[in-house]
């Protein structure tokens, strides 16, 4: 801790501070363009430069490059006093005689570096003569617009595309006056992070293309500081609205989860609000009416059927919404919960039962190890960029899969030993020998022997991909790491934003309660919020569609359910709403409508409408709800405090541990997905686009296919699923032959299907099929 | 008493003086006086030389006015041309101040010499974008923006402005 001076003002900084990021966090408008907080310094602009006054007599003051110039004690700077000034000017005009005239046509403008910076150093004409050098633009994708010729080689974005991120399809092109940043082919990004381009620029060079058609400016936007609805990680986001409609998605920078970056499902997926068939209007039977006569008759069907109500909310909603759903169901004497599938309910609770000592995004950046268990990068993309911290620090991490996933393949090209491909059903078998103990080599890899005792090691598991006895492998894995006297934390994504939320209010409401009522046909009046029970993998629910006779939709996509509902209320999307949301570390975070959109309901406005509760009373209730199930007294809102996840969840990793067939002759059905395929974010229909896989295929290993004697001459039938009970389930792709795909990358006895794919064939993630179920059909012709 | 009489008829006089003079005030709507080529009348969108429409939609104008009177909203074509998909000014409320003809960087909206657009009808001062587009260049008869930005149009690519170079190659380190 020490202090120099920038113009006479006094600037504290910290030991290994640079004299531009100690100037910045004192609050001074120090200019700059190549430096970000994250990325760090490149000294590639000259823009940062300053006097520096002599310290001794007959010494001549000299400029600086101040973010590469480490802050010293006592140091004196010149920022607008001495030449320093004239030096910026200059370095502005060199870079505006080769800007394009495009800020009238340019979406960065008012939101561009590269303006304020011209403002700032007073530079108004330009003088130069000369023609202006041009590129072309590459066509970069629906996602990402290029204008290259607006680029001012600040080398931001190849910092955070290839350093931070560790993508390999963008970078530097050409050399010296020349120099140009582009991908190695036309076509969008193959980073999950792609978007992070935007913010990154310095100018206008990088734009948002979903953007670009609704285009307006920053100033004329309603901002608001957001969370965001697509993963358990929950990132700041600020959502930006106007007229009634999202234009684009900002990451809002915290420093307790996300610090600077989103990725392209939170940015780019909550354009699912902007889908033309998302439901704007209240509906009976197929007829637009407006949202009071739409309140009113469902207030007459529940008061009518009370007592044979259900209502079904789902991980994707916040707490607010579950509590106020949960309120009306107890009103009419009815049942909540908040989880459409036991089985889910029971792996989201158990996750969050074994997670120990939850680690935040920056615990594990910092970390010294780490393991990975499934396809992180698919279920939360930011856990997945913060373990790409790691990698690129050198630290060992391993990594065990049975669906391709983004993050394997870059810890493939690093340490292809790291990667450890097995079916879902062996994963328990092969964590235990994992165990750090062991010393002999052919009881499994001993993994992070070379590491000191005191490291810390991050565990990381997809709670949706994983059956409870491989949590609890990892859980005994976390054990036998600190026996060698290894700091360990186990943390789980989990499958939707408010998962834990959902997950502590099911101990009250839990989901076998509602399903088995529905199948003994004790429930005809079904309200379903945000959950999808008739449509993806959702195979227990199917069967009892005939049992209920008023369903009622709330919600704001289009889903399967929604399309065969009987009455549809428009829902209000987490941009368009308040609500609170409890991320994967137990982190209560409050959020607030960042724009209003006229016509939809809050779950909270129909509490109201139905049993009369006013919004005030409830939110106070709810606090006070809140208060008493986590114990925690002066409950906040902003995401600094955590749950106890331990004590909320204690007990409840061991309900109903399903006994696993790890039988050789089977193979077992895994969940084919990518970083846009969350839930709501495949209703965006640009991030939807670029979607890898496709459906209506299968796709496996080449040693899965040798053995089950497939080629690409043969299809593929799975046979009949069936549900919990045993019951056949009928489905249009039951009787359908699939082609096969082969990849590298999923893991041998599996078969990689889609979400599509999944709910026409009717089988569930990690379903097992016997072989002898399998049918091999030729292709005709 | 003289200088009472005095004070009286030399009002008089100062009266039939005024009488003989030429008149100030004319006989409006019959008369009409010459305007100032700066007369800040009704506000029109102008196309450019080649019959395009001028703005682009870059909100300056709708930023820049003081009395918040115009809403634009933006949007492109398929020739990636910007264009306002609405443009509305209300007149009610516009006080033509001239600071939205300053702040257009595509010369696009200009004030007119026409001043007779009052109405009894609030709803009828609502000008939409149909009703401020004219078929002109208006007060600059040669700009056109595109000519000189950096971004490409049909019909004009990367590196066909009189002040731009052709497109690097960046395949090549040759000099």
């Amino acid at each position: 801790m020490g202090k120099f001076y920038i113009d006479d003002q006094e600037v504290n900084f910290e030991p290994g501070q640079n004299v531009l990021q100690a100037a910045l966090k004192a609050g001074i408008n120090a200019p700059y363009f190549c430096y970000h907080e994250a990325l760090g310094s490149a000294g590639a602009c000259r823009m940062c430069t300053m006097e520096l006054e002599p310290t001794k007599e007959g010494e001549n003051s000299r400029l600086v490059v101040t973010c590469l110039q480490a802050a010293q004690d006592g140091q004196r700077y010149r920022l607008n006093k001495g030449i320093g000034d004239h030096v910026r000017q200059g370095v502005v005009e060199y870079y505006m005689t080769r800007h394009p005239h495009d800020c009238p046509v340019c979406d960065e403008a008012g939101d561009c570096q590269l303006q304020d910076m011209t403002i700032l150093s007073h530079h108004t004409y330009r003088r130069f003569k000369g023609a202006k050098r041009t590129y072309m633009d590459q066509p970069m994708g629906p996602l990402i617009y290029n204008t290259a010729n607006r680029c001012i080689t600040c080398y931001r974005c190849t910092r955070f595309y290839q350093d931070y991120a560790l993508g390999d399809d963008f970078g530097v092109y050409a050399s010296g006056n020349r120099t140009t940043f582009r991908r190695s082919e036309e076509g969008h990004f193959d980073s999950p992070f792609s978007g992070n381009l935007i913010d990154v620029c310095p100018t206008g060079t990088f734009t948002d293309k979903v953007f670009r058609r609704k285009f307006s400016r920053t100033w004329q936007l309603e901002k608001n500081e957001s969370i965001c609805g697509h993963c358990s990680v929950g990132c700041h986001t600020e959502p930006g609205g106007r007229d009634n409609s999202l234009r684009r998605v900002h990451p809002f920078p915290n420093t307790k989860v996300n610090a600077h970056f989103i990725c392209d499902r939170g940015r780019f997926g909550e354009h699912f609000s902007e889908a033309n068939d998302r439901p704007l209007s209240a509906q009976i039977n197929g007829v637009v009416v407006d949202n009071q006569k739409a309140l009113d008759h469902i207030k007459d069907i529940l008061t009518k059927s009370a007592g044979r109500i259900g209502i079904l909310s789902s991980p994707d909603e916040d707490v607010s919404c579950h509590y106020a759903l949960a309120n009306i169901a107890e009103h009419f004497n009815g049942l909540f919960s908040p989880f459409v599938m036991p089985q889910t309910e029971d792996r989201t609770a158990a996750a969050l039962a074994l997670s120990r000592n939850t680690p935040s995004l920056t615990d594990i950046e910092t970390a010294d190890g780490a393991i990975i268990v499934g396809a992180l990068t698919e279920t939360a993309p930011m856990m997945d960029l913060a373990v790409r911290q790691l990698i690129k620090a050198g630290k060992t991490v391993h990594m065990l899969h049975a669906s391709p996933t983004l993050l394997a393949d870059i810890v493939r090209k690093q340490h292809p030993d790291q990667i450890h491909q097995a079916a879902p059903k062996n994963w328990a078998q092969i964590i235990s020998s994992f165990d750090a103990s062991h010393e002999a080599e052919e009881m499994g890899p001993n993994l992070f022997a070379n590491l000191d005792t005191g490291k810390r090691i991050i565990i990381l598991g997809v709670a949706v991909e994983m059956d409870i006895a491989s949590m609890h492998a990892l859980h005994d894995l976390c054990q036998a790491f600190e026996n060698k006297q290894l700091t360990v934390q186990l943390g789980f994504a989990l499958n939707g934003a408010n998962a834990t939320g959902s997950a502590m209010i099911s101990a009250q409401y839990p989901s076998k309660q509602l399903l088995d009522a529905v199948r003994k046909k004790e429930i005809d009046t079904l309200m379903v919020c945000g959950a999808d029970p008739f449509g993806f993998g959702a195979a227990d629910w199917l069967p009892a569609r005939e049992h209920i006779k008023q369903l009622i939709v709330f919600d704001n996509v289009n889903s399967p359910t929604l399309q065969i509902a009987d009455v549809i209320l428009p829902h209000a999307t987490w941009s368009e709403r308040r609500g609170i949301s409890i991320n994967y570390e137990g982190r209560i975070q409050g959020f607030n409508h960042a724009y209003q959109r006229a016509g939809t309901l809050t779950a909270v406005n129909l509490a109201t409408a139905l049993i009369g509760i006013s919004a005030n009373n409830f939110y106070e209730q709810q606090h006070n709800n809140i208060e008493t199930l986590t114990g925690l007294n002066e409950l906040h809102y902003n995401g600094c405090q955590c749950l106890n996840l331990h004590t909320q969840f204690e007990g409840r990793a061991e309900a109903n541990q399903v006994s696993i067939d790890t039988n050789k002759d089977s193979v077992q059905v895994v969940r084919l997905t990518w970083h846009g395929g969350s839930n709501k974010a495949s209703y965006a229909t640009a991030l939807a686009s670029i979607k890898p896989w496709k459906d209506n295929i299968i796709y496996l290993h080449p040693d899965t296919a040798k053995r089950l004697q497939l080629n690409a001459e043969t299809k593929l039938k799975l046979g009949n699923p069936t549900n919990a009970n045993d019951n056949p389930i009928n489905r249009s792709g039951m009787d359908q032959a699939f082609p096969i795909i082969l990849n590298d990358n999923v893991a041998v006895d599996c078969l990689a299907l889609t979400r599509t794919t999944l709910h026409h064939v009717g089988h569930l993630v990690n379903a097992i099929i016997p072989i002898d179920k399998l049918s091999i059909i030729a292709k005709e012709g | 008493m003289y200088k009472l009489i005095q004070e009286i008829f030399g009002g008089f006089i100062v009266t039939l003086k005024h009488a003989f003079r030429p008149r100030d005030t004319i006989q409006y709507p019959e008369q009409r006086k010459a305007r100032s080529e700066r007369f800040r009348g009704r506000i029109v969108l102008t196309k450019d030389p080649d019959g395009q429409e001028r703005c682009v939609s870059c909100y300056l104008c709708s930023s820049v006015c003081p009395v918040d009177c115009i809403d634009i909203q933006g949007t492109e074509d398929e020739n990636e041309r910007r264009y306002p998909a609405k443009f509305d000014i209300n007149f009610s409320r516009c006080i033509l101040c001239g600071l939205c003809e300053e702040a257009c960087p595509t010369l696009a909206i200009q004030l007119t010499q026409d001043y007779e657009f009052c109405s009894t009808n609030r709803e009828k001062l609502l000008y939409h974008k149909e009703d401020l587009l004219i078929d002109g260049t208006g007060k600059h008869p040669d700009y056109s923006f595109y000519h000189h930005a950096g971004v490409p149009i049909k019909g004009k690519a990367i590196g066909d402005n009189p002040d731009e170079q052709k497109p690097v190659d960046v395949y090549t380190n040759l000099p």
